[in-house]
């Protein structure tokens, strides 16, 4: 009974670094209608920059979280405007063309990183002692992680729902022509919301770095993991996106557990596709329309 | 035919001159020629799903490891000769892919490309965790003896691959492909039957994934489940055909040319940066080429997609008919035959509106009944609904007698029941004669009678001269035109219109009504959804009003028409509440 | 000298692809004027619209706003010049509040200045105003043409261009609709609108254009274009101009607004 509390607890954990991580892409999806297949490379890179932070300034993991998310901020940015801006803004097959220029960056991502950190796998050795509650030891490293990873997710969700800025995101996000109409600027909202997407991807690579260690060919799972989020969890809908967080936490934990953690990666896309099939409309119910 | 000659003979060239260069080059010669083949014939399996389709797909990879694994263990356990394992392995593939398309295929645009990532990921971890595979270290077993016979081998598979899409694309399959790859609802009012095709193109695809996975394992010996499921061979096979052009035929082979002999080059002198140049390169065609080096040769006019078969000649030589002069407006008789279709009670709501609300339509063979109403009085989600695009959430339909059960729309336009789109559904790739055949050959199995139905239906509104046009460049009449003719060519009991006429000079409404006339006196019926009413009602034998979802006047054109709630309804309200305000 | 029109369109010729769906269209409307432009469905108001937004690109001719080329200038731009635009089908915000969708209307107005001008929407739309809470998406339609509306005008437009706000309305609701507007015009905004209901627009206008196949045919006051048989031929289609005299209240409007 213990160890299904604590392996509980363990996963409701997880489930605050996965909602950072998939909250971004989130949004990403919520403004622009575009997956970015890269956004596990994303969190990648994030990690192995906390990594060279940690290894060459010594810098704490969680005084790393900001500068890689700035950093990331910088690259979503250039990657929007040079990338997807163009295709967007051609209109007719955007979906299609924004997939394969997304998929194409993954592996520009992937690579360059392999170039810089090698094949083998990094970690950052954070908080490695653990909190006793009662019986119940939880690692301290995970919890920090998971509380920082709330905090994240929830200032943005504040300042989404609370500021002009953020609301004229929401605005865009469920008619750009609406928003236009305003004198809103969707060119840079669309920059504003790839930016900070790529900005929590690599804040989640930065945490989650400390938990498991990273290689660079790591991206794709992660893109995964993060779609599976939004796909079960629903589009814009933050409480969905939340429970589904914890629900993949828990999976994924117990998984592990009982499994072994070759299974436990398997869970993880059967839980993908089983979402995919009892959902096929997906975020973008498109079903029946004529 | 032409071009045909010269693309056969381009294909047969190629093909002796690289099978001379295996021959007689070097062992690593026919390693590169082979490695050159494989990527060409998995670009080619991936433009079957991804091109053809639409479905572009991110884990294609999958196929082409579980080939290389059935055909290797079939080797080794069952002591198959290699041809046979090569059979299996596609056997297999085609096996598993059949219920996953039904899967799978339900999914939209990046669910099923990620589907198929994770779909890949899960049999990577399996085989993995298999003992009779080797688990994560993979297992060896005999491989070709002589990598000139294995490169020549491969480089016959990949020509007949080649030839094999070449073929399909002038076949009804290809056809139908192109139609749902364009737009698959207009597909289903043509009467495709869109998810057999899908999935037969699923399974096709499939297939040659798992042939190029065999014959890769069986020119090395060896497999692992990384580099079985290696996601580079998915790179490469998206790369080539979207640099060579997708959905084309020759888009693999051009593409796989250019980005094979790049990787090659790349591998040898910059080995780590390999990737992130392809990478690279596919971001750049995504923004900056869609269509590949195809879509530019195309602009030039070079291999340009031939036309889809082609009118008898005889039709073409025979002068355009002549739109009739009108006779006498179509009016109720008094011996009019039973209704064709009778629509009771039916209803639907979105979301709290009720879109339509309780309405009964009746249509008698060889009578025009007219559908008026203002915008959004619920005139085309009522096509919906008898049309299958749609179910009614109230009321029934009664068609040639019979209660209509819940069909899918591609099986009402075969059984009769044919519409038009309000915003024209054409399909941009194909031409005026494709898009009218399209339709033929889904009520006729016969051949030449398809291509006659489809050359009559196109010279009685007047279209056969353009037949070789793609809908783009004919004028929005025309194109309306165009679209009438793909229901004609249905041969429908029930024919539904609508706003057809919308923006038609009279020269093509005259046309529309010769044929209208020519389709009733033959028994159909049609409905005719339109806004101005001069366009129809030479031809209405009734009219039905809509308003808010409801029918508020129907019966006599004259009578209706002077219907003082059909007047409120359609031209607007009077504004007294509005000056009382304002005063 | 006259005050220069506030807009203008010379041969502006517009479309989607290839081929133009309207044809070297003149307009002009001066200050404080209102104009309707009338038309069966098609015909081309909402190209004409979307060209003076800047949505689809001309092929030639030229828009002038204020004196000023708006070429080149994205639609947002536009609206920041000064047209405030509702367009085809609302283009609301499902799960924004109403109070939220208004603010939006201002967003880069300072935050008091944005609730200054939402409680004059309250004031000028008084329904609005136990809805500000709702979320637009679980609005009835005319309260989300309504909002429409009055987030085109929280920029403080000089014009308001307004795409078929009475599709889908109930009768009464048009005219509760039209007798809001009619209240704008005092503080001399202009507004033109595109109908397909003739009635309602050409009682709210003071003068008004008839749109066909993407050429404007008739134009006039509107006044006199409502007693115009050619219109009704036009417009509805019908040859038979009698439907006019037919109607429920008799005879053409003739209240002024």
């Amino acid at each position: 009974m213990l160890t299904v509390i604590t392996l509980a607890i363990l996963g409701l954990l997880w489930g605050g670094v996965y909602l950072l991580m998939a909250t971004g892409l989130n949004l990403i999806y919520g403004v622009m209608k575009v997956v970015n297949l890269a956004h596990g490379d994303f969190i990648v890179l994030g990690g192995l920059l906390a990594f060279s932070l940690f290894a060459e300034a010594g810098l704490n993991p969680l005084a790393a979280f900001p500068i890689a998310a700035l950093i990331l901020f910088g690259i979503g940015a250039g990657v929007q405007f040079g990338l997807l801006e163009p295709i967007t803004a051609a209109g007719s097959e955007g979906e299609l063309r924004s997939l394969l220029a997304t998929f194409g960056l993954s592996y520009v991502v992937a690579n360059a990183s392999f170039l810089v950190w090698g094949s083998q796998f990094q970690s950052v050795p954070f908080l490695e002692g653990a909190v006793q509650a009662g019986p119940i030891a939880i690692p301290a490293g995970l919890l920090a992680a998971s509380l920082a990873a709330f905090a994240a997710t929830l200032l943005i969700h504040l300042w989404l729902t609370t500021t002009i800025t953020g609301k004229s995101l929401h605005a865009t996000a469920q008619s750009a022509l609406g928003a236009a109409s305003c004198g809103i600027d969707v060119r840079r909202v669309r920059l504003l919301a790839f930016a900070l997407g790529s900005a929590m991807a690599g804040g989640a690579g930065a945490l989650v770095i400390t938990l498991i260690p990273f290689q660079t060919s790591t991206g794709g799972e992660l893109t995964v993991h993060a779609f599976t989020l939004i796909a079960l969890g629903g589009l814009g809908n933050y409480a969905g996106a939340w429970l589904a967080a914890e629900l993949l936490g828990l999976t994924e934990v117990f998984a592990q557990f009982y499994l072994g953690s070759n299974a436990a990666a398997a869970v993880i896309y059967v839980v993908f596709i089983a979402v995919l099939v009892v959902r096929p409309q997906g975020l973008l119910g498109q079903a029946g329309r004529v | 035919m032409r071009d045909r000659v010269i693309e056969a003979i381009l294909l047969g060239a190629l093909v002796v001159l690289a099978l001379v260069i295996a021959r007689s080059g070097s062992a690593y010669v026919a390693q590169t020629l082979f490695n050159a083949a494989l990527a060409i014939l998995l670009a080619i399996g991936w433009n079957v799903i991804g091109g053809f389709t639409g479905y572009v797909s991110f884990g294609q990879v999958s196929f082409f490891g579980l080939g290389a694994y059935i055909a290797a263990l079939a080797t080794m356990r069952l002591a198959l000769p290699w041809p046979a394992a090569i059979g299996v392995a596609a056997l297999g593939a085609v096996i598993l892919a059949l219920p996953l398309g039904l899967i799978m295929l339900r999914l939209s645009g990046i669910f099923f490309a990620l589907g198929m990532f994770g779909l890949a990921r899960i049999l990577q971890i399996s085989v993995s965790a298999m003992r009779a595979t080797g688990g994560p270290m993979g297992m060896s077993f005999d491989a070709a003896e002589d990598p000139h016979i294995c490169a020549a081998v491969m480089l016959l598979v990949a020509a007949a691959a080649l030839a094999g899409t070449w073929l399909m694309l002038r076949s009804r399959f290809g056809l139908r492909l192109l139609a749902i790859r364009d737009d698959a609802v207009a597909a289903s009012a043509a009467g495709v039957h869109v998810w057999s095709v899908k999935v037969l193109a699923f399974c096709l695809s499939a297939a040659l994934a798992a042939v190029g996975g065999a014959l890769y394992a069986w020119n090395l010996g060896y497999l692992d489940p990384s580099s079985a499921f290696n996601g580079t061979i998915e790179l490469q096979s998206v790369l080539m055909v979207t640099a060579g052009g997708i959905g084309t035929v020759w888009g693999p082979l051009v593409g796989g040319a250019i980005v094979s002999g790049l990787s090659t080059f790349l591998w040898a002198r910059f080995p780590m940066e390999q990737q992130i140049v392809l990478g690279g390169l596919t971001m750049l065609i995504a923004v900056a080429m869609p269509g590949g080096v195809m879509a530019a040769l195309a602009r030039g006019g070079v291999l340009r997609r031939a036309p889809i078969w082609a009118p008898p000649p005889a039709a073409t030589a025979a002068p355009a008919a002549k739109a009739t002069a009108a006779p006498a407006p179509t009016r109720p008789r008094p011996d009019r035959p039973a209704p064709v279709l009778r629509c009771a009670g039916l209803g639907i709501r979105f979301g709290g509106v009720v879109a339509v609300d309780a309405v009964d339509l009746v249509a008698y063979p060889g009578e025009l009944l007219a559908i008026i109403g203002p915008n959004g009085a619920g005139k085309s989600t009522l096509f919906n609904l008898i049309s299958g695009f749609a179910r009614p959430a109230t009321g029934e339909i009664v068609f040639d007698g019979k209660r209509l059960p819940r069909l899918r729309p591609e099986r009402l336009a075969r059984a009769g029941i044919a519409r038009t789109f309000q915003t024209s559904r054409l399909f941009p790739s194909l031409t005026v004669w494709e898009t009218v055949l399209l339709a033929a050959l889904s009520l006729h199995r016969n051949r030449r009678r398809a291509r006659t139905e489809a050359a009559r239906i196109l010279a009685e509104v007047g279209l056969l001269a353009h037949w070789r046009e793609v809908p783009e460049a004919l004028p929005p009449g025309r194109q309306r035109l165009l679209e009438i003719a793909r229901a004609l060519a249905l041969q429908p009991k029930v024919l539904l219109l609508d706003e057809a006429m919308a923006g038609m000079s009279a020269e093509e409404i005259a046309r529309v009504h010769a044929a209208l006339r020519h389709a009733m006196e033959g028994g159909s019926a049609v409905v005719a959804i339109e806004h101005v009413l001069p366009a129809i009602a030479p031809l209405a034998a009734r009219v039905q009003v809509l308003d808010f979802g409801a029918t508020i006047a129907a019966g006599h054109p004259h009578a209706v028409l002077n219907d003082p709630a059909v007047i409120t309804a359609y031209l607007g309200v009077e504004m007294e509440g509005a000056t009382d305000a304002a005063a | 000298m006259p005050p220069p029109d506030l807009l203008r369109l010379e041969g502006v010729s517009a479309g989607y692809g290839r081929v133009p769906a309207l044809h070297a269209v003149d307009l002009a409307l001066g200050h404080g004027e209102t104009l309707a432009i009338i038309g069966a469905n098609g015909a081309g108001k909402t190209t004409l619209l979307r060209a003076i937004m800047g949505q689809i690109p001309l092929l030639g001719g030229q828009i002038r706003f204020a004196g000023r080329r708006l070429d080149g200038l994205d639609t947002h731009a536009r609206a920041r010049l000064g047209i405030g635009y509702a367009p085809e089908g609302r283009q609301l915000f499902p799960m924004l509040s109403v109070a939220d969708t208004l603010e939006l209307g201002a967003a880069r107005e300072p935050a008091a200045v944005r609730r200054e001008r939402r409680d004059e929407m309250f004031a000028i739309f008084p329904k609005l105003r136990p809805l500000r809470d709702a979320s637009c998406g679980l609005l009835s339609g005319g309260e989300q043409q309504m909002v429409a509306i009055a987030r085109a005008l929280m920029g403080r437009p000089a014009l308001l261009v307004l795409d078929e706000p009475s599709t889908g309305l109930a009768p009464r609701v048009i005219a509760e609709l039209y007798a809001s507007l009619a209240h704008l015009l005092d503080s001399g905004l202009a507004v033109l609108v595109a109908e397909q209901n003739a009635r309602a627009a050409l009682r709210f206008a003071r003068n008004a254009v008839v749109c066909e196949d993407g050429h404007l045919t008739l134009r006039g006051p509107a006044k006199t274009l409502a007693a115009d048989p050619r219109v009704a031929a036009a417009y509805i289609g019908m040859h038979d101009a009698s439907i006019w005299s037919a109607a429920p209240a008799g005879g053409a409007p003739d209240a002024p607004i």
